[in-house]
């Protein structure tokens, strides 16, 4: 059980955050049953991924085989920790920023949503310096509460009558309107490269928390108007008060500022991982523990300077999710092409699998508002991360080579 | 380390208090409630980004302007109303 929750806690630590949630509602208004079709596809879509993603040469460092580079999967790397780096640092202050103004619209409106904000940041980071055991038991805490939280919605709205008629598809919306539901599955690749250890719950999780997401979808539509769903910046809250009055807009506010723990979590970790993995630094633990003190600085600077409160936050989350799939994409087709001769089946699924999410991701990235302005942030982001990669990489040229320590600093 | 981590978290913790610590002449929300409804009041949403798009509470008849675009929508309104600006 215990494994488990932990499988959950990696695996789950952005299917669970307010963004997918977001995601997931918006989808719902679009239509509850083209949104589950589509959600369920991505996630086959995704699925298939895994059997190729992990062949490249990210993984082959991991299970201790030759690394082979070439200056595809160099770029493929710097695009990775490009993205990570900016969905790091950006989502986590829309995340935070989220469960800040959750904890005082919700549960106590005399404390500052900032001042909670900043709480949640130190709570993941100081996450990060405790013992595996603690670190676990509350990791396992946030995602029961979590997940509790929303599947007693979603239990409570089944059995209460739902006042809305299933709808399949919303007139005001088109296709282009359910493709973000790809943005559910971002980072799902480096959550199973974390979750390695737990590899048989990893799936177990994964559909597991697929079909919550399609649960809440379903619930969540048929109990607000599809407009209303589609057009929310807060559909998850406005699907709770629904469905459940304000009993349910607090145990939302719990799915939230857990959800909020969780995903900060993770994609510090997850970022500091790959970004130590890359630049093949592995002296140990603590230059992670640093790169992740940096990151979450970053992010507290972010909120100090009111880039929350910017409008062009989400164009900034956006083009950074939208990199990491593209990154996801190029992973799998790489993965697809290293078996090819040995297992042309299982290759032709994973290109199959890399030509639809790298075909959706680019579709959305063109079709975003701004797509000049966000082309100029990718660009900048890809130019700042290649700086910083050099820079480590010249720093610590030469210095842990020791397989140990290797093995060590990719178990964090 | 241990020092490097605790500067951290201070600064992070001190720039968390400081986001908040403006001296800025405030309406009380009891008060801006009696007023709500008269004709002399405008109620200006300028909360932008995520401010406005994570916040379920919306004032209103409030109108959405943006924070950083003063000069343009400045002149809307007339001087001899009572504006209430709501940030936060």
């Amino acid at each position: 059980m215990h494994s488990l929750l932990i499988a959950l806690s990696i695996t789950g630590f952005w299917f669970l955050s307010p963004e997918a949630l977001v995601l997931i509602g918006n989808g719902g208004g679009a239509g509850s049953g083209a949104g589950m079709v589509v959600l369920l596809f991505f996630a086959a879509v995704i699925f298939i991924g895994f059997s190729c993603q992990g062949a490249d040469a990210d993984s082959k460092y991991l299970d201790g085989k030759p690394i082979r580079q070439s200056k595809i999967i160099l770029l493929n790397q710097l695009l990775g920790a490009t993205a990570m780096i900016g969905t790091t640092v950006f989502a986590s202050t829309g995340l935070l920023v989220s469960a800040g103004f959750t904890f005082n619209e919700v549960f106590y409106y005399r404390f500052p949503n900032f001042a909670f904000a900043f709480i949640v940041l130190i709570c993941a980071l100081a996450l990060h310096f405790f013992s595996k055991m603690t670190r676990n038991s509350i990791l396992a805490c946030a995602v029961f509460c979590s997940l509790s939280g929303l599947t007693g919605l979603i239990a409570y709205g089944l059995v209460s009558s739902a006042p809305i008629p299933f709808q399949q598809v919303n007139e005001n919306s088109s296709i282009l309107g359910l493709l973000p539901l790809l943005l559910v599955f971002t980072g799902i690749d480096q959550a199973r490269i974390i979750a390695r250890r737990e590899a048989g719950y990893f799936i177990v999780a994964f559909l597991f928390l697929v079909v919550v997401l399609a649960g809440w979808m379903i619930i969540s539509a048929g109990f607000v108007e599809a407009d209303r769903l589609l057009h929310s910046t807060i559909p998850y809250m406005t699907a709770a008060g629904k469905i459940a009055g304000n009993t349910g807009r607090l145990v939302m506010g719990m799915v939230i500022i857990s959800g909020s723990l969780l995903a900060v979590y993770g994609l510090l970790s997850i970022c500091s991982s790959f970004f130590i993995r890359t630049t093949k630094y592995t002296q140990g633990g603590n230059v992670h523990r640093i790169v992740i003190v940096l990151l979450a600085a970053a992010v507290g600077i972010m909120m100090a300077t009111g880039v929350a409160g910017s409008s062009s936050l989400e164009l900034y989350i956006r083009s950074s999710l939208l990199l990491w799939l593209i990154h996801m994409a190029f992973s799998v087709l790489s993965g697809a092409f290293s078996v090819r001769v040995e297992k042309p089946l299982q290759a032709a699924a994973g290109i199959l699998s890399s030509i639809v999410i790298f075909s959706c991701s680019l579709t959305l990235f063109f079709f975003q508002k701004e797509v000049p302005a966000a082309a100029l942030f990718v660009a900048s982001m890809i130019a700042v991360t290649a700086v910083l990669m050099g820079i480590v990489k010249f720093i610590t040229t030469g210095h842990g080579s020791d397989e140990s320590t290797r093995r060590k600093i990719t178990e964090v | 380390m241990r020092f490097f981590v605790t500067v951290l978290f201070l600064i992070l913790f001190g720039s968390g208090v400081s986001a908040f610590a403006a001296d800025i002449e405030t309406v009380d929300k009891d008060e801006l409630k009696s007023m709500l409804g008269t004709a002399d009041l405008v109620v200006l949403d300028v909360r932008a980004g995520r401010d406005w798009s994570s916040s379920e509470f919306k004032i209103k008849g409030a109108v959405r302007e943006e924070p950083g675009d003063v000069e343009a929508w400045a002149g809307n309104y007339e001087k001899g109303k009572t504006i209430v600006l709501y940030c936060a």
